[in-house]
């Protein structure tokens, strides 16, 4: 495990290593010569670590080695470096005794490397969280630059930069593209520089200023050098100092290659005099701009200038100030009407004719704000502002009868158009002036609007007609993904017949289905709001439409997607349906469907065994539901698009949000009726994600990925329009439907305990040990009697156990647990929707090996300290322990040992509670939920039992559930039950009958960025 | 080498590249797009230059110039000509009285707008009658209005080398014409006062950190704690100009380069901000040249013409 740190030195991003202490222990600190820190990653780690960053390119990263100041602390008769995670190396303090010694900074040397510039900067655009790979983790001070390099990559896009020529050096002049920031930008630039730690700058130069201008440079550098200029900024041939400073500037090296040193210090310094009216940006020496509009019919247009930051009202204070005055006559170059400006009536500006106005108001204005200038307009030209003038649209279906039967597609629709103005329709007199309008700068009941008159009157004209489109457009419409007559933009949609239904549905209502009932094959009870979801479901599938359902978990997504599937058997839909998930739930479905959907077929299709090409399209023939994994959805796509699908449900659905992995192409490109989705991570977070997943649903929705890249991924991640998040949120609002734990006028009847199994499978690994532990068990015993027999089955249980719980715990091993078990991998991927909802939770086993394995485990992977509470601990160190994790902020997991953990503590922050093995007695198992089932507990609580498939854990949870009087006895008496039962019963109960996850099938492509180490 | 030779070559003057070169070529020697460079060129015809004029255009265009220096009511430069060493010519004009100083810096003064038009290179034609009411025009009229020396051999006097320099003055006041005034004693200085600093940039200041970081400083504090994301990075962008700053700030006066500055620039800042967009938005970068990107652009096609779509509603 190593955590990527990094330190701006010599103009280069220097990235270091921090690795555990090596198991031989350390040596004690030194006393004179700077040592090397003993928690260095060295440079073998490191350039095997970023080598994924630089495929092909034939280029290595340079090792160098940084002395740097690290806080550290006296150890024994020297000192040590503090590790920078609490988590992190903690064993090396613990028991020290010296916790409260303060840290003081102290040198020491760690081994750097200097990554070739392309590849930083790759590196900077990827790291966005702490955890980057497995045992692979990224510093704050990384995260800094990263941060810093958005930044620039903000001015960039923005144009804010300048080229420039320094002086590096006595004699060595340097072309650069350098940022040019304007007041706001120093402010951001400001609250962006807490961001980078002390850790940062340890070298000891640099600032954030400087790092953000070789970014600028680099960033910018990348983009405009080709080959060609390449060539010619190594070789020339250059006939003054600007053409080699020209050259420069697209070049690798950025070195000036001129002969004369005077003339090159001329041309620096007539660079700096160019730039000078952009780089001063001083309040006082900006013009502003206020557009003023007429206060009658009389008046008249009038361009305000005044100082930047300047009280308002005042002519610009020094009206001769060189820098002042030629930003106001670079200003009159982008709107030539300011070359008119003069003072009139105490105030400075020019007054503008209509037209003018109106091209000042579309054109000009934006021109002078990308050039730097401050623009003040009146609100109803501000951007986003939405614009007043609007459409109603009036949908008739030209077909009588419902058509869901499926002749939706070729149905028609009427619609008729009328023309609004602030939400109420235009009177005669107001479209007469409209129509009548020359210039497209309008007075509208005392406002004024530019207009596109001539989509206005195209508008207006289609008010006196009747358009006809197909029922999918007409959809569109009614989403306002589609805008309508002339362009303008659709207010309301009104649905006529039965496009009301459709519409209303659309809009949450589900007229139609209000009474669909519970299909008869379902066993068991769908709560009101899960029959609200099935019928969503079914409302969604019968117009033809993908449906997302991301109800949190716990709420039953399962169960409401298996009564969807029974209702479309109960329909007479006889073709199957293809469910793919991740491996792990794949046990699950199985499970669940046979419990609350018996009369469903379901065909597992994996492993090595699975049937091919024709035999699999003849099995699937046969079956209700195909039931298969991501990484077979692209592996075996050949064979599946053969089948006639009705529909494909994907669930997990996260899996498919990089739309470029494998397992995303293959699911948007296999054919079928209806489409549905489930996942319980929040989505609309992840603007990218939710254009693959619902172009997964409903294809062609959100517009082509260039163009929702555009209109909404990005604006909204670069957060520079706050409309467009509400736009994406109105089209995509009908297709998912996601209801919270925690939204009680939902989910009235929620009990404030939910209790969930876990279905988990084996790996290969571990199905082929507890094969071998149940071979060696039934040679034993039946050789064995009595004590011994018992003996003997309390010994096999433990084993299996341990089987199912991790190979490394059934080993003995401490290393390598990433893949090896399928309830771990089960635990974390459920622990990551914890964490994004910002909760805690308890983690509890019966073993202390298994706990510190669990310890071990999660706090590397999430990279957050994860205490692990045995018996073992004192008094005082279990107190510590405890208020640490109730006082804590982020997100965390608690390891408990059933027993030590079981009774007595308060642990209410947690409101997840994972059993991650059985002790199979209820009463102990409520015993520890209740720690955090307490008076302070405010939020539900979630009880998520793991249990892996056709094991001995699936077998007895099912004998208890059976409530017979076997159940009661295992009940009083645990596990000793199974000493009594004869062999043959006992083997039944204990025998492997499951389906196992093969290591390649188990993983789907995390794609792109995501997986690359 | 034979004497004749030595002559023949001794008569061509040395070439120079990378000196400042007339832009413009045209049948004036100058441009004629602005009125106060026409007016100029009147001046420059009436001169008595007859064929050294021409001469001195060639100069110009060729870029023997190789440097220019213009002063209150004086400029010097140096011309290449025949000798190894450039000549040094000198051109002095008369200069407004300091009194007809003040009142023309503060008739202009009352209107700030002719300042600022000034300053961008424009030259408002109100400009010329201030001047002519103190006395003193914009344009050379008189003998007394301006005298003139080189270092060349030629006795005849303006030379070729001053024509020259005469033919790109003409060029820089067309960019510039605040030369027009500097020549008449109203420099910079005079009109705007002393030169306020521009803010210097950062790299120059070079700052340093505390080599030692302070002490007392804890690891979490050393290396920083999680944060919530920081996002604030300014307002998008407005597609309306390629490269504001450049459209705003014009090119670099007295530009050498054989490229031209304006239209070399634009497109690379229009590269520049797309590249810039996919790291403001998180997207991964993709820093590989186009001509890596040939091979697997045709991958990606193929892949393309394969992918399907299922479409229920045909949307």
């Amino acid at each position: 495990m190593t955590i990527l740190h990094s330190c701006w030195h010599a103009s280069h991003l220097h990235i270091w290593g921090e690795v555990e202490a090596c198991a031989s222990g350390l040596p004690d600190g030194p006393r004179s010569a700077v040592a090397v820190s003993p928690f260095d990653a060295g440079a073998e780690r490191l350039c095997h670590l970023l080598r994924p960053l630089m495929p092909g390119t034939g280029e290595t990263p340079q090792p160098a080695t940084l002395e740097l100041f690290l806080p550290s602390r006296a150890w024994g008769s020297g000192f040590r470096p503090v590790p920078s995670q609490p988590f992190f190396n903690n064993a090396v303090f613990d028991g020290a005794g010296e916790e409260d010694a303060p840290d003081f900074p102290h040198p020491w040397r760690v081994t750097a490397v200097v990554l070739p510039w392309r590849a930083t900067l790759v590196l900077l655009g990827l790291v966005r969280e702490p955890r980057l790979a497995d045992e692979l983790f990224i510093g704050e001070s990384l995260l800094g630059f990263a941060t810093l390099f958005r930044f620039a990559g903000a001015l960039v896009a923005r144009g804010r930069f300048l080229p420039a020529l320094h002086r590096t050096s006595e004699k060595v002049y340097e072309a650069r593209w350098i940022p040019a920031l304007d007041a706001a930008d120093r402010k951001r630039l400001e609250r962006l520089a807490p961001r980078l730690p002390p850790a940062a700058f340890a070298a000891g130069n640099g600032s954030p200023r400087e790092a953000l201008e070789e970014l600028v440079d680099r960033l910018v550098r990348a983009s405009v050098v080709t080959t060609l200029s390449r060539a010619h900024a190594e070789r020339g041939p250059w006939y003054s100092p600007h053409d080699a400073w020209f050259a420069a500037l697209r070049g690798e090296t950025r070195q000036v290659r001129w002969k004369t040193q005077a003339e090159l210090e001329a041309l620096a310094g007539a660079l700096r005099q160019w730039r000078q009216p952009v780089e001063s940006g001083e309040p006082g020496k900006v013009p502003r701009f206020t557009l003023e509009v007429p206060d009658g019919p009389e008046g008249a247009w009038f361009l305000r200038v005044l100082a930047e930051e300047g009280p308002e009202g005042e002519v610009p204070p020094p009206a001769w100030d060189a820098a002042f005055l030629l930003s106001l006559g670079q200003a009159s170059l982008l709107f030539p009407p300011l070359a008119r400006a003069e003072t009139r009536g105490g105030k400075f500006g020019c007054a503008l004719s209509e037209e003018e106005a109106h091209a000042f108001l579309t054109v000009a204005a934006a021109v002078l704000e990308a050039a730097g200038y401050a623009v003040n307009l009146p609100p109803q030209w501000r951007p986003g502002h939405a614009s007043a003038l609007a459409l109603e649209a009036d949908l008739t279906p030209l077909t009588g009868e419902d058509p869901t039967t499926g002749t939706l597609s070729e149905a028609r629709v009427a619609v008729t158009w009328s023309v609004t103005f602030n939400g109420t329709p235009l009177t005669k007199e107001e479209a007469v002036q409209l129509e009548r309008a020359e210039t497209p700068l309008v007075s509208l009941r005392g406002q004024w609007q530019t207009l596109d008159l001539k989509r206005v009157r195209e508008a207006l004209r289609a008010q006196q007609r009747t358009d006809t489109v197909p029922v999918r457009q007409a959809v569109r419409l009614a989403l306002g993904t589609e805008p309508g007559a002339g362009g303008l933009e659709i207010a309301r949609a009104r649905g006529r017949g039965w496009l009301d239904p459709l519409l209303d549905g659309l809009a949450g209502g589900m007229s139609g289905m209000e009474s669909l009932p519970v299909p008869t094959g379902f066993r068991g009870v769908l709560r009101p709001y899960q029959l609200r979801g099935f019928r969503w479901l079914a409302f969604l599938r019968a117009w033809g439409f993908g449906a997302c359902l991301a109800d949190d978990m716990g709420l039953g997504k399962t169960v409401q997607a298996l009564a969807f599937l029974l209702h479309e058997k109960d329909r007479g839909e006889r073709r199957p349906v293809l469910l793919a998930g991740p491996m792990t739930v794949l046990g699950s479905w199985l499970n669940e469907a046979r419990r609350f959907a018996p009369e469903l077929r379901l065909l597992l299709h994996h492993g090595p065994g699975r049937a091919k090409g024709e035999d699999l399209a003849r099995a699937a023939m046969d079956a209700d539901v195909v039931v298969t994994s991501y990484a077979l959805l692209h592996r075996d796509y050949a064979a599946l698009r053969r089948i006639g699908w009705s529909g494909i449900v994907l669930d997990e659905a996260q899996n498919i949000k990089n739309p470029d992995t494998r397992q995303a192409r293959a699911a948007r490109a296999l054919q079928a009726d209806y489409r549905i989705a489930l996942t319980g991570t929040p989505m609309e977070n992840h603007v990218g994600e939710l254009w693959s997943v619902m172009d997964f649903l409903n294809p062609g929705l959100l517009g082509r990925r260039a163009v929702f890249r555009e209109t909404f991924f990005r604006p909204i991640q670069a957060g520079t329009d706050p409309g467009a998040r509400a736009r994406l949120r109105r089209v995509t609002a009908p297709f998912i439907l996601r209801r919270l734990k925690t939204d009680r006028r939902v989910i009235a009847d929620l009990p404030a305990k939910i209790e969930a199994k876990v279905f988990c499978p084996l790996t290969r690994e571990q199905a082929e040990l507890y094969e071998e532990v149940l071979e060696s068990f039934r040679r034993d015993a039946e050789a064995s009697e009595g004590i011994e027999r018992r003996g003997l089955i309390l010994a096999v249980l433990t084993r299996l156990k341990q089987v199912c719980n991790h190979p490394a715990h059934f080993l003995g091993q401490s290393e390598n647990l990433a893949r090896r078990s399928g309830k771990l991998e089960r635990l974390v991927e459920r622990l990551e929707e914890v964490f994004a909802r910002g909760e805690s939770a308890l983690v509890f086993t019966q073993y202390a090996v298994m706990g510190k394995l669990l310890a071990h485990h999660l706090c590397r992977t999430f990279a957050r300290e994860t205490p692990f509470l045995h018996g073992g601990l004192t008094r005082p160190e279990r107190d510590r322990m405890i208020r640490a994790f109730q006082n804590g902020t982020r997100p965390q997991a608690f390891v408990l040992s059933l027993k030590a953990g079981g009774t007595g503590l308060n642990l209410t922050r947690a409101n997840h509670v994972f059993h991650f093995d059985r002790w199979w007695n209820p009463a102990v198992e409520n015993q520890a939920t209740d720690r955090v089932f307490r008076i302070g507990q405010a939020r539900e609580v979630m009880v998520h039992t793991l249990l892996c498939n056709g094991t001995l854990e699936e077998r007895i949870d099912a004998l208890i559930a059976d409530k017979t009087g076997l159940a009661n006895e295992v009940v009083v008496s645990g596990e000793e039950f199974l000493t009594g039962l004869p062999d043959d019963a006992l083997l039944e109960v204990l025998k492997l009958d499951a389906e196992v996850v093969d290591e390649e099938d188990a993983a789907p492509e995390q794609g792109g960025w995501g997986g690359w180490a | 080498m034979s004497k004749k030779k030595k002559r023949y070559a001794a008569r061509l003057p040395q070439q120079v590249r990378g000196g400042i070169r007339a832009q413009s070529a045209g049948p004036q020697g100058g441009s004629t797009r602005v009125w106060w460079s026409r007016r100029w060129l009147a001046f420059l015809e009436n001169y008595r230059l007859g064929a050294r004029l021409g001469r001195g255009r060639s100069y110009a265009v060729a870029g023997q110039v190789s440097a220019l220096r213009v002063e209150a009511g004086e400029v010097t430069a140096a011309v290449q000509g025949a000798d190894k060493a450039p000549y040094r010519a000198e051109i002095r004009f008369a200069v407004l009285s300091e009194a007809a100083k003040a009142r023309v810096t503060a008739a202009l003064r009352q209107q700030p707008m002719l300042l600022a038009r000034l300053l961008i290179g424009d030259l408002p034609e109100r400009i010329e009658g201030l001047l002519q009411e103190e006395g003193c025009p914009l344009f050379p009229q008189r003998e007394q209005d301006l005298s003139s020396r080189c270092t060349c051999p030629d006795y005849v006097n303006p030379c070729k080398h001053l024509a020259a320099v005469y033919c790109l003055l003409g060029e820089a006041v067309t960019t510039d014409p605040l030369l027009l005034l500097a020549l008449r004693g109203l420099d910079r200085v005079t009109l705007f006062g002393p030169e306020t600093p521009g803010v210097r940039t950062p790299a120059e200041k070079a700052p340093h950190m505390e080599s030692v970081p302070e002490t007392g400083c804890g690891a979490a504090e050393f290396y920083g704690t999680p944060q919530a994301a920081f996002e604030d990075f300014g307002p998008a962008p407005r597609a309306v100009l390629p490269a504001p700053l450049i459209s705003r700030l014009g090119p670099l006066p007295f530009w050498r380069g054989q490229e031209r500055f304006v239209d070399t620039l634009e497109p690379l800042y229009a590269r520049a901000a797309s590249r810039g967009w996919t790291v403001w938005s998180g997207e991964p970068l993709d820093l590989r040249r186009e001509e890596e990107k040939v091979i697997l652009r045709g991958a990606t096609l193929h892949l393309k013409q394969r992918r399907m779509r299922a479409d229920p509603l045909g949307f």
